[in-house]
């Protein structure tokens, strides 16, 4: 027991951070129904992050390959809001569709140059959060604590943003500004987690806590917290089961949070439906 | 009158512990079975050895689990090849915090020092985009027989400085395992004439067989060779095709001439170009076998042998990658009887 | 030079094949706007063939197939079904789930399979290089079947997509729709992957959909130019010397990104 602890308590730890944000930040994505967007800037931040490991031997979790990730993904951001403006004949789900085969392509090009690429594609997708070490969870502390706290002081501004973007920007000339810090304060967030947790895991974090929260209330209030505390039972439960089965760490969480969410969504399938009926 | 109680308690507990150390047995953890099987011939009930590749993993790259750590931190000894072949050993024992089996800690042991390493590259710019170039040569070495005896040496080494009380045991058990590997590699007859020692400095000079052709007691000593050597000689000299580099050390105890390979760059997939020129090596080499080792994904070779009619004999590396190879006597059995027969089906 | 058309002969004519199909169904993909559903099927695929391969079946197997096509079958399902009326969760973040859901469920599979993750990079990458007459022509007359299928029917497969008329039985046609979207779904996973099965289902058509509507031009500007980008895919990778699978989708993907320029530039006008 003793040994497990001291195995997991690290990437415990991490995961707790990030379910922290991402969950919050997940609220809002599936508010302005950006999911997709999300997997595909995660994965185009992982390709920036293998490009400098490759191309400039950047170490791995260095300033170098993170400031590479993060400048790919703003450009990103801004690709896909431009497509948005200008691009009418397909939708732009199509472009982030396509988007994110590319990146994912890309990532695994790179990769193949170099030797070890089944490694490093299982790390990309699921990181590699048993490995977590004190300075990543500084680093990642060290970004999340200040955007939290922003995202606190700030949140309804970006509710507001999120919930209705025309009404918003109707109120407030500055609301572009606002929703391209909201932009970039995920790319941030992203940049430092997908290097520890891999992509999927990221994604997950996003979006299964909200989507969960979202079956059982309408408030944000209500929903962080009944989203925090289904992560934190996702947490224990996933690193237990990969502890006591011997499987990796992310996925085994990733696995928890939807086994976890499918077996809500069927049992209260039956629940949610009479209430919106009943509300018509 | 109580103190005397006190003293008897004293020196029985002292007599327990001296008793329970005793019997305790030294952990020990390799990184390839291969070297546990060694390893479990040498300490024989003094040592629990477990492994923390399996044999039908590829070596060269482990993915961290929980199961690794419980390992690693409950052992006495770690025991790995040292040729940059285990690049993901280090961050296992960083995040493992096992002081006893820390690099320079006498709990780490590493066995290829001693051994005539192949394949050494040239100096120049060496970098992992060369395709996982092996800096200090062909780390594979366990394929080879002969070379088990500098393992098994080095091995005794780690074992003594961790149990020195048990020493005269390991080493008993250590001369007798590498005269059981001679014994296997050249036969019982040549081994009680000359010693596995000189024999295998003969097959490394390349004289072994020139040698073998002098007489003695009216007969020619070729005619003594026994063991896998003898067992061998069918396809001594042949050519094959290797999918990777596992094999030097088993074509050069062996004889076999290995003249390409698939994944040109090891540790990165072959691009058409590559595959179409060993293609067209071999139809006009008229190779007949490729060695794969089990752990690589079988429709690639399969491909091959559909579009050349090579014969892909897909060998398990390591032991106790299926349950006939369970330790390494087996395992160099199963091969020459595999190429054997894939010679014989190709007549 | 005749020797290397030799042996990259079974890719060219994959090539040909495979981008005639795909463009003509990414072409229904994507007026339906049912991109991302696309790319969880694809996974599932990819989960179907190493489900399969757990259990003992090899890839590529007329068994395997049927693993597959059951995974894809309940995927498709699924996204046909769960369709939530709550508000707060948009139907593209039951996509999403489904997705993300398929791909971790593949990799705990292929963690317990001996040299696992390499299954995963391939059923991502693909193993295009390494294919097989018997398979391509395999391949081909499956994917003959479906076009011919498909152009016997096309009025109303295409007046289904377009929603403008109404049609006897559209369920049943639609479901038929999905079935051939299985078919090759689970087809061309094993063999080229799923980030080229869909860069294949999506880039020749949505390059087509940027410069017009009409349906045989659309057609005909995708097969064009989704197979010149195969095949200056196929040829660089092999002079090169680079990675066949991942090459290809950025070739088609360059492609892709030229064309969206085209169409920004030139619509700002």
């Amino acid at each position: 027991m003793v040994e497990a602890i001291s195995i997991l308590i690290l990437p415990f730890a991490a995961c707790v951070c990030i379910l922290a944000l991402l969950t919050y930040l997940g609220m809002h994505v599936l508010e302005r129904e950006i999911i997709f967007i999300d997997i595909a800037l995660a994965q185009i931040c992982a390709v920036g992050a293998t490009f400098a490991h490759i191309f400039f031997g950047a170490e791995e979790k260095s300033l170098a390959a993170y400031a590479c990730a993060f400048v790919l993904t703003v450009i990103a951001a801004v690709f896909f809001s431009q497509i948005d403006r200008r691009i009418t004949q397909i939708s732009h789900e199509a472009v982030i569709g396509v988007s994110y085969a590319i990146a994912a392509a890309a990532a695994l090009f790179i990769l193949d140059m170099a030797a070890g690429g089944d490694i490093h594609v299982e790390h990309m997708l699921t990181g590699s959060i048993i490995l977590v070490r004190w300075s990543d969870l500084l680093l990642v502390t060290g970004v999340f604590v200040p955007v939290g706290l922003f995202h606190w002081i700030f949140h309804d501004r970006f509710r507001c943003l999120s919930q209705d973007y025309k009404a918003c920007r109707q109120k407030d000339r500055k609301a572009v500004f606002w929703d391209f810090l909201f932009y970039v304060t995920m790319g941030l967030v992203i940049t430092v987690s997908v290097r520890i947790a891999g992509i999927l895991v990221i994604f997950s974090f996003l979006i299964i806590p909200a989507t969960f929260s979202a079956l059982f209330s309408h408030s944000w209030q209500n929903r962080i917290w009944i989203a925090w505390g289904m992560g934190l039972v996702a947490i224990i439960g996933g690193l237990a089961f990969a502890y006591v089965l011997d499987f990796s760490c992310g996925p085994s969480v990733v696995s928890i949070l939807g086994i976890l969410l499918v077996a809500v969504a069927l049992f209260s399938r039956g629940k949610i439906s009479l209430k919106t009926d009943s509300q018509k | 009158m109580k103190h005397y109680r006190l003293i008897v308690l004293a020196v029985m507990s002292m007599v327990l512990v001296c008793v329970v150390s005793a019997g305790a047995k030294i952990t020990v953890v390799t990184t390839f079975s291969d070297f546990a099987s060694i390893v479990e011939a040498i300490g024989g009930d003094k040592v629990q050895v477990s492994y923390l590749s399996y044999g039908d993993q590829d070596p060269h790259f482990v993915s961290a689990k929980p199961s690794l750590f419980l390992k690693l931190k409950g052992a006495d000894l770690l025991i790995s090849t040292g040729l940059d072949l285990e690049m993901w050993l280090a961050t296992l024992q960083d995040k493992a915090r096992n002081r006893k089996i820390m690099d320079g800690a006498i709990g780490f042991v590493t066995v290829s020092p001693g051994i005539d390493i192949l394949e050494k590259p040239e100096t120049g710019s060496i970098s992992r985009a060369e395709g996982d170039v092996h800096v200090l040569g062909n780390p594979h070495i366990h394929t080879s027989p002969m070379n088990w005896k500098k393992i098994s040496e080095n091995i005794l080494i780690g074992l003594k400085k961790v149990d020195p009380g048990n020493a005269e045991f390991y080493e008993t058990n250590q001369k007798a395992f590498n005269d059981r590997v001679d014994r296997a590699m050249f036969g019982d007859a040549l081994v009680d004439l000359f010693g596995g020692d000189q024999l295998e400095a003969l097959l490394y000079a390349g004289t072994l067989f020139e040698f073998l052709e002098s007489e003695y007691e009216g007969e020619k000593l070729t005619e003594k060779l026994g063991g896998w050597m003898k067992a061998a000689l069918p396809f001594r000299g042949m050519e094959v095709i290797a999918y990777h580099k596992n094999w030097a050390y088993f074509a050069r105890d062996f004889g076999l001439r290995i003249i390409g390979f698939i994944e040109s760059k090891p540790g990165i997939p072959p691009t058409p170009k590559h595959v179409e020129n060993t293609i067209q090596l071999i139809r006009e080499s008229g190779v007949d076998v490729m060695l794969v080792a089990s752990y690589f994904e079988k429709r690639k070779p399969r491909t091959i042998s559909q579009k050349t009619g090579i014969q892909a004999l897909f060998l398990p590396l390591s032991v106790g990658a299926n349950p006939e190879v369970s330790d390494n006597f087996k395992l160099v059995d199963y091969w020459i009887d595999q190429v054997l027969q894939a010679i014989k089906s190709s007549e | 030079m005749l020797h290397t058309l030799n042996f990259l002969s079974p890719q060219i004519v994959l090539l040909a094949v495979v981008t005639s199909v795909h463009t003509y169904l990414g072409l229904h993909v994507i007026r339906r706007g049912i991109v991302f559903s696309d790319l969880a099927l694809d996974q599932l695929a990819a989960f179907g063939v190493i489900v399969g391969i757990g259990i003992g079946i090899e890839a590529q197997t007329t068994v395997s197939y049927l693993v597959s096509f059951v995974a894809v079958l309940l995927g498709s399902i699924l996204l046909a079904y769960v369709k939530p009326k709550n508000k707060n969760i948009p139907h593209e973040a039951v996509i999403g789930i489904i997705y993300g859901l398929a791909l971790v469920a593949s990799i705990m599979v292929a963690e317990k399979l001996s040299g696992g993750t390499a299954y995963v990079k391939q059923t991502l990458a693909g193993t295009m290089l390494w294919v097989s007459w018997p398979l391509v022509l395999v391949t081909v007359v499956v994917y003959t079947l479906l076009l011919l299928f498909h152009f016997r029917f096309r009025d109303r497969f295409i007046a289904i997509t377009e929603g403008k008329k109404s049609i006897q039985n559209e369920n049943g046609w639609d479901l038929l729709f999905f079935i051939s979207l299985g078919i090759i779904t689970v087809l061309i996973v094993p063999i080229a992957g799923v980030l080229l099965a869909y860069a294949f289902l999506m880039i020749p058509a949505a390059i087509a959909t940027l410069f017009t509507k009409d349906w045989n031009q659309a057609l005909k500007i995708g097969w064009g130019i989704g197979f010149l980008a195969s095949m200056v895919g196929l040829f660089s990778s092999y002079f090169f010397n680079l990675s066949y699978g991942p090459t290809l989708v950025l070739t088609l993907g360059l492609f892709f990104l030229i064309a969206l320029a085209c169409r920004a530039l030139t619509s700002s006008e």
